[in-house]
């Protein structure tokens, strides 16, 4: 069987990174940056020429898979359905946290997952700031990685009572009536963060500082490293109706929290859909 | 008093060098043993904020004997310090590390922050990105500014006024107690978009930069809101505690609200305050 080699996937995100986004960081004149759909969703140069060198190393040295990149779906949504079929396929988010990385907020990754057969089996998320991966293929743990070949194996966070609890919620596309509502329940909670950046805010869960995350949109470039990661870590993750998130959904919502119990409760108090 | 560009120049540089002496060799390396709980798994302190705020204190009390130094650390030992802002000739307040949780857990989110104080007023800000080491500096009358490692500079503008269903906004409450709690976050749905980086420093770089329109916080410790404070002043924003009155070295209760203008500022507290 065809597979992808995660070692060097990790590589080509770390020198893409470097070749074609931190150059660009905190020098976008104006005219760098241009609305995809709407003011807040922004593309930028760096984000273009990044997926360009991601896909033609990986369409080169893994001819077989897929290539599945925010981009390339911008440009033919039709890849998104081929990726339910898709014997292998490669998931890229060339910059997860746009909006950051164009504000000059150094909060942003570059993302990539293997799915082979309708499921994850690897998933990779590169912090251009700190310059390691957190990473995790399926059966075998999460870990960060540093380009010196150390490692350290990462475990999520044990359940706390609600009231102690700091998680992320991604509340910006649930409909008018359930945000506010969403919003008030999280105060209770000891703190929400949102980084609007999803590659940090799944290292951080991984890195045990957070209890839960929560999204609604799931574009797999966002959600599909991030998932396997957790669950490596010993996160349990599942869409709002407890099904398992796989690569093909792009609704239902998911949930991530530390076990099966503090996940239903946080589904009953908190996220009250 | 105002501060020359010479002076505010020699600061920055302090702040860098020991930022980036003492905080990134620590990055991502803290052991178990680093990091301390103050009051909750929220605060912490680690070597590198003890190490970064010795290191900067002891560069200014040997260019500024006769200043008062308030550190965020030194604070726990010696509490007075704080007010006695309000009436020093001068004085620095120095975050060493701002957002300490988000660098311990490894998100590169943090910054250094040092507030120039002189008679009970801010004369100068910086807020400094031990990352990259670039830094928002302002100084009183002249302006808020980023200024890249390479000396690249660019002048900061607040984001304009919108109504409150286009803007973007943080508005922190995890300090405040129900029944207004519950209210406030919920009233964030009214927001374009919401942010909540658990970093002062990144929450006024944004809205001195105009990436956000407005950012609120209740708990006021100097170290976290002086410098941003003035240099959102300075990039044209306009700020005041809850009710209205003016934030000043020395205060730490009454919460402020940094909106682009006066009459945003009016809207944000009816809108999102609710009072």
């Amino acid at each position: 069987m065809a597979s992808v080699d995660v070692t060097a996937l990790a590589d080509l995100l770390r020198r893409t990174a470097k070749a074609e986004i931190l150059p660009r960081f905190r020098r976008l004149g104006s005219g760098d940056v241009r609305s995809k759909s709407e003011p807040s969703d922004l593309v930028t140069e760096a984000d273009e020429q990044a997926e360009r060198m991601i896909k033609a190393e990986a369409t080169e040295r893994w001819p077989s898979a897929l290539f599945v990149g925010e981009e390339s779906v911008a440009a033919d949504p039709s890849l998104l359905d081929a990726l339910k079929g898709a014997e292998l396929a490669i998931v890229v988010d060339p910059i997860d946290g746009t909006y950051n990385f164009a504000a000059g907020v150094p909060a942003f990754g570059v993302m990539a997952a293997v799915v082979s057969k309708g499921e994850t089996v690897a998933g990779i998320i590169f912090d251009p700031m700190g310059d390691d991966w957190v990473l995790a293929e399926k059966g075998a743990g999460a870990w960060l990685k540093r380009p010196d070949g150390s490692a350290e194996r990462l475990r999520a966070a044990s359940a706390l009572p609600l009231e102690q609890m700091i998680g992320m919620a991604s509340t910006g596309f649930l409909p008018n009536g359930k945000r506010a509502e969403i919003l008030a329940n999280l105060a209770q909670v000891r703190f929400l963060a949102n980084y609007r950046c999803a590659a940090h805010e799944y290292r951080i869960l991984v890195s045990g500082y957070a209890q839960f995350l929560m999204y609604n949109k799931l574009m797999p470039w966002d959600h599909l490293a991030g998932t396997l990661i957790s669950q490596e870590a010993g996160a349990h993750a599942a869409r709002f109706d407890g099904s398992p998130y796989l690569p093909h959904h792009v609704d239902g919502g998911l949930l991530v929290a530390p076990d099966r119990e503090a996940w239903d409760m946080l589904r009953r108090k908190v996220f009250t859909f | 008093m105002t501060i020359t560009d010479e002076a505010l120049d020699s600061l920055v540089a302090i702040v860098a060098e020991a930022a980036a002496a003492e905080i990134m060799p620590r990055f991502r390396k803290l052991g178990a043993a680093d990091i301390a709980e103050k009051t909750s798994a929220l605060d912490l302190v680690t070597q590198a904020d003890l190490l970064t705020e010795q290191r900067i204190t002891a560069a200014l009390k040997a260019r500024y004997p006769q200043a008062l130094i308030v550190g965020e650390e030194a604070y726990e030992a010696d509490r007075s310090v704080v007010p006695a802002l309000a009436t020093a000739d001068l004085a620095f307040v120095i975050d060493p590390v701002d957002g300490t949780y988000n660098f311990a857990s490894g998100l590169p989110l943090f910054g250094s922050i040092l507030a120039v104080v002189a008679n009970g007023e801010t004369i100068a800000g910086i807020v400094h990105d031990p990352i990259l080491g670039d830094t928002i500096m302002a100084a009183r009358g002249a302006g808020s500014y980023l200024r890249r490692k390479d000396g690249e500079a660019v002048r900061l503008r607040v984001a304009p006024a919108m109504p409150l269903g286009d803007m973007t906004g943080i508005m922190a409450w995890s300090d405040i107690r129900e029944p207004e709690r519950s209210r406030i976050a919920g009233n964030m749905a009214k927001t374009r978009m919401m942010f909540s980086f658990n970093c002062s420093a990144y929450e006024y770089w944004m809205v001195t930069s105009g990436r956000v329109h407005f950012i609120g916080h209740s708990k006021l410790m100097p170290w976290d809101h002086l410098a941003g404070v003035l240099a959102h002043r300075e990039a044209g924003g306009h700020s005041a505690r809850f009710d209205g009155s003016p934030y000043r070295p020395g205060e730490t209760a009454g919460g402020i609200i940094c909106a682009p203008d006066a009459e945003s500022w009016t809207m944000i507290r009816r809108d999102i305050l609710g009072y």
